[in-house]
């Protein structure tokens, strides 16, 4: 789905990071990152562990604040809110899209300016190693020969994985049962006891039954395969037109002079390059994604994104 | 009076179980439901609801309504009840720190407290409270509209 | 500065200490729950060594679940969901001028519980974590009945009422987003309701806010009533007594605890029920029982132990509370899950030692401090009433920074004020609203899996014993209930 967007194609492309560091000083002494995650979710400990080098390389400070509440629309309307100096920014993931187009709250995606794209987390399909499939293709075909049979699992409903286990119906017309659970722990619960055949979710969330050898990897849904496991197949070479994307980046207040964007997308860019940092994110699985770093990539990518989930979500039905 | 206070416990009931089951109705069904769908179980909730409201009127036309407990001041309660709308509705405008002395030396003098000691008693509790939500805890209370916040 | 903070064991004791005490001031304060007060210690552990952060995290898990019965004893205020139940006859003690009995019992039965637990976590972590795996949805779904059948013995005198309670809980239980769908249901288009409206904002509603909204009508307390001032520690006798009670407590903790999602509040609940049920002196219950404080407080502190299970053997967190010490572990580079046992022994040694240490701090700071809780609570009606709501604004504020929220509790007080007029139980209610979300999402999810059979729900043996358990529980109530009236 959030996918023709050919976006690593363009990692080859040399880095002029290096080259830049010669930049003005930054505005303002202190920068906020706002996330709706709360302390030792997701989003936080992205966020942390990116400040830790940015920091050096930015020559500024930096503080956390968690804005819990409203899933996501309290962080964004305070962020909607600020100064447009670059003091403060948000912490996006797809959330903070879908959140607007379920509840519309005052304040919505489209009121804050996107200003980087930082990482796209793939999205894996997976099994317990009791079970008799051994790649995506197999359980496939095996859906496809017993009709409305299997049972997947998404972490949640109306989340991108839901949408793509749809999709996946959509197009193997295997009529299986999507249920959403709680959270990944819950939905994992469900493919160890063999309840479900497949579950959907990001590598970092199975990693511990991973490590363990209980659960199986079946594919992943990306465009190329993942430099951890180059024996995994997407779900394209598998012949299942499926991708899946969800990102993380960061938005800032309207208004912000392009000098700002521009000296972030520049630290940025050093840091994603600084082998410190790579040792970090390689380890959650996460690919960065260098082209999309500059404001006006960033920004096309979010309309193109937030198009894409409202067809989805207009479509199964869950948004006006 | 208590055969009044079951009836419209009943006829409160029943009228709330119908408004919620209107509504659980009215959600929209999309394609990711399930055969159940988000209104299903709201409505046998609202059936719930509406057998225990309908079984306390029957009770009451019946049986008569039970023994009446003692009353609690209904006017002394408002009052209370105002004070803090009014901390809801101040809270944003005048900041945390002294929203939240206001409050305590309102309910303290509405509770009966009188002279000097409630000043006392609204600062020192303010200053504790801002020092140990605000600066311990760190949570960002708002700190009023008056003050540039 | 790592050096300083080395997995020496003395300091390790240290940030036990520390986290016990961080805690138990959390979880007393309503609306910071026992994972709020974890999450606002979490960064300061990211420069720490593995050892003491994660027992620094665990400890502030411990004290808060324990910390969370002082206000529900003192003023009515639940500061936990879990320590809800204490309020019943924790509260009705300390009216009594028995505060400090209550304190006590409240304190030594969660240092039952809390060693309880700890021992089941060393010996038998790998069969409870089987336990945990067996639970399919229908298995949680017929969990959920199985608690919401304790509504049938502790509605009070009328059952209807009990019903209606019941249906109140439920319905709040609905709002926020579909669990299946995900569309927003009653939520009238505020992304505050998208989440749910959280079960501590009705607890302290309808407890807390609505004492306060009787209370303001009332004379002030007399001055000769003879109140305790001094904690008062339960000795041998008292003990002897309440030793069923913390039994039953510790048996239905660790079931509790070990299946995710199901947790302390449920636990309390069933203990008491199942206390009261199984006591000598069953009238006593609801008039200021030691008994009914016991046996929710040892349930509620085993499940700070049991819950580890599923998060150290699988990695799954079944709380908001595990989430956070699951973060704490990722921070250290750590995965909680079956191979956790072989990486990193030591962690895990550590944290069980730790955890021995939380509960013997828990004890410790609980003797120094609860003498003060009580002369606080013992000061003038006014400043007290105006102190305990300028707490609750400002806990409930702090929960998510919503001013919605206060005003939600404020109007939740209101109803709750109504609703104690017209004579309707609140506990039936509080359980709606606690399992409402699991007993839909559950329900609805096996029916997704079973194709629409409802046959799933007999055909899952565990689901099917704890439905015939539910059955054979609600039947005895009645029958007891009817006997005990001719």
């Amino acid at each position: 789905m959030l996918t023709r967007r050919h976006a690593l194609a363009a990692a080859t492309l040399p880095l002029a990071a290096p080259a830049l560091r010669a930049q003005a000083r930054y505005p303002v002494p202190t920068v906020t990152l706002v996330t709706h995650s709360s302390p030792g979710g997701g989003s936080d400990i992205f966020l942390r562990e990116l400040i830790k080098h940015l920091q050096p390389v930015m020559g500024t400070n930096f503080a956390v604040e968690n804005v819990r509440g409203g899933s996501g629309a309290t962080a964004v309307a305070r962020v909607a809110r600020a100064q447009p100096n670059g003091g403060m920014f948000y912490a996006t993931t797809p959330t903070y899209i879908q959140t607007t187009l379920l509840s519309r709250p005052e304040f919505g995606y489209d009121s804050l300016d996107p200003l980087s794209v930082v990482f796209l987390d793939p999205e894996v399909v997976y099994t317990r190693v009791q079970s008799p499939f051994t790649t995506l293709a197999k359980a496939m075909a095996a859906a496809k020969a017993n009709p409305g049979r299997q049972k997947w699992g998404a972490a949640n409903p109306a989340s991108l994985e839901r949408i793509a286990l749809e999709r996946l119906n959509r197009i193997t017309g295997a009529r299986a049962a999507v249920v959403p659970h709680e959270g990944g722990g819950d939905l994992m619960i469900n493919v160890l006891n063999g309840t479900l055949d497949i579950g959907i979710g990001e590598v970092q969330e199975i990693r511990a039954q991973l490590d363990a050898g209980r659960v199986r990897l079946l594919g992943v849904l990306t465009e190329t395969r993942l430099p951890d496991f180059p024996d995994l197949g997407t779900a394209r070479e598998q012949g299942i037109d499926l991708v899946v994307t969800k990102f993380r980046g960061l938005a800032g207040p309207k208004g912000m002079p392009d000098e700002i964007a521009a000296q972030w997308s520049t630290a940025l860019a050093t840091v994603l390059d600084s082998p410190a940092y790579k040792a970090v994110f390689s380890k959650e699985s996460l690919v960065a994604t260098p082209q999309l770093l500059p404001r006006p990539a960033a920004r096309s990518f979010t309309t193109e994104f937030a198009a894409d989930i409202a067809t989805s979500l207009r479509e199964l039905g869950v948004a006006r | 009076m208590s055969r009044a206070v079951d009836a419209a416990l009943g006829a409160g009931a029943l009228a709330l179980a119908g408004a919620y089951g209107a509504m659980a109705t009215a959600i929209p069904v999309s394609m990711l439901s399930d055969a159940v769908g988000p209104g299903g179980v709201p409505l046998v909730v609202a059936g719930l609801l509406a057998f225990g409201g309908a079984g306390v009127l029957i009770k009451t036309a019946l049986v008569g309504g039970g023994t009446a407990g003692k009353q609690p001041d209904h006017q002394r309660a408002a009052g209370l009840f105002v004070i803090l709308v009014a901390y809801v509705v101040a809270v944003p405008l005048l900041g945390y720190p002294l929203a939240v002395g206001i409050l305590a030396a309102a309910v303290a003098f509405f509770a009966g407290g009188r002279g000097i000691g409630i000043v006392a008693f609204a600062a020192a509790l303010a200053g504790l409270f801002w020092f140990g939500f605000v600066k311990l805890l760190g949570i960002p209370f708002p700190s009023g509209l008056l003050f540039g916040g | 500065m790592a050096a300083l903070f080395s997995g020496d064991g003395l300091v390790t004791i240290l940030f036990a200490f520390a986290g016990c005490l961080w805690g138990i001031f959390g979880g007393a304060l309503p609306g910071i729950s026992p994972s709020i007060a974890m999450a606002l210690l979490l960064p300061f552990t990211y420069g720490m060594d593995p050892i003491p952060a994660i027992v620094l995290l665990a400890s502030v898990y411990v004290g808060a679940e324990y910390g969370g019965s002082i206000p529900a004893i003192l003023i009515r205020t639940p500061g936990t969901n879990a320590s809800a139940a204490t309020t019943i006859d924790g509260y009705e003690m300390a009216r009594q001028g028995k505060g400090g009995e209550a304190l006590g019992i409240s304190l030594i039965s969660g240092l039952v519980g809390g060693l309880f637990g700890l021992v089941v976590l060393v010996l038998a972590t790998e069969p409870l974590a089987r336990v945990a795996l067996a639970f399919t949805p229908a298995a949680y779904f017929a969990l959920a009945v199985l608690g919401l059948s304790v509504i049938a013995s502790l509605s009070g005198g009328s059952l209807l009422k009990g019903v209606i309670g019941a249906g109140l809980g439920l319905m709040v239980a609905t709002v926020g987003t579909d669990p299946v769908s995900g569309v927003p249901r009653f939520t009238f288009d505020s992304p505050e309701l998208l989440g749910g409206i959280r079960p501590i904002l009705v607890m302290v509603g309808l407890f807390a806010v609505a004492e306060m909204l009787v209370q303001i009508g009332e004379p002030p307390w007399a001055k000769a009533e003879a109140r305790d001032t001094r904690l008062k520690l339960p000795g041998f006798g008292m003990m002897r007594r309440l030793f069923r009670a913390q039994a039953i407590g510790c048996g239905i903790g660790t079931f509790e605890g070990v299946t995710p999602g199901a947790g302390g509040t449920v636990a309390a609940f069933m203990a008491y029920n199942e206390a009261r049920r199984w006591s000598a002196d069953p009238d006593a219950f609801g008039k200021g029982s030691p008994e009914g404080v016991a046996a929710p407080e040892s349930a509620n502190n085993v499940v700070t132990a049991t819950a580890l299970v599923p998060l150290l053997s699988l990695g799954i967190p079944g709380s908001n509370s595990a989430a956070i010490l699951l973060g704490g572990f990722m921070v250290h580079g750590l995965t909680p899950g079956p191979l956790l046992f072989e990486r990193a022994p030591e962690v895990v040694w550590g944290l069980y030692g730790g955890l021995l240490a939380a509960n013997i701090a828990m004890v410790l700071l609980g003797m120094v401090i609860l003498t003060p809780a009580l002369w606080l609570v013992n000061r003038p009606k006014p400043y007290l009433i105006a102190a305990i709501l300028c707490l609750i604004v400002s806990g409930v504020f702090a929960i998510e920074q919503s001013v919605f929220d206060v005003g939600l509790v404020l109007g939740i007080g209101v109803v709750g004020y109504l609703l104690r007029l017209a004579g309707v139980p609140v506990l039936p209610i509080v359980l709606g609203v606690v399992l409402g979300f699991m007993l839909e999402s559950n329900y609805r999810r096996s029916l997704m899996l079973s194709a629409g059979d409802h046959a799933v729900f007999i055909e899952d043996p565990v689901a099917l014993v704890l439905l015939l358990l539910a059955v054979a529980l609600t039947a005895y109530s009645f029958w007891s209930e009817f006997k005990r009236k001719t």
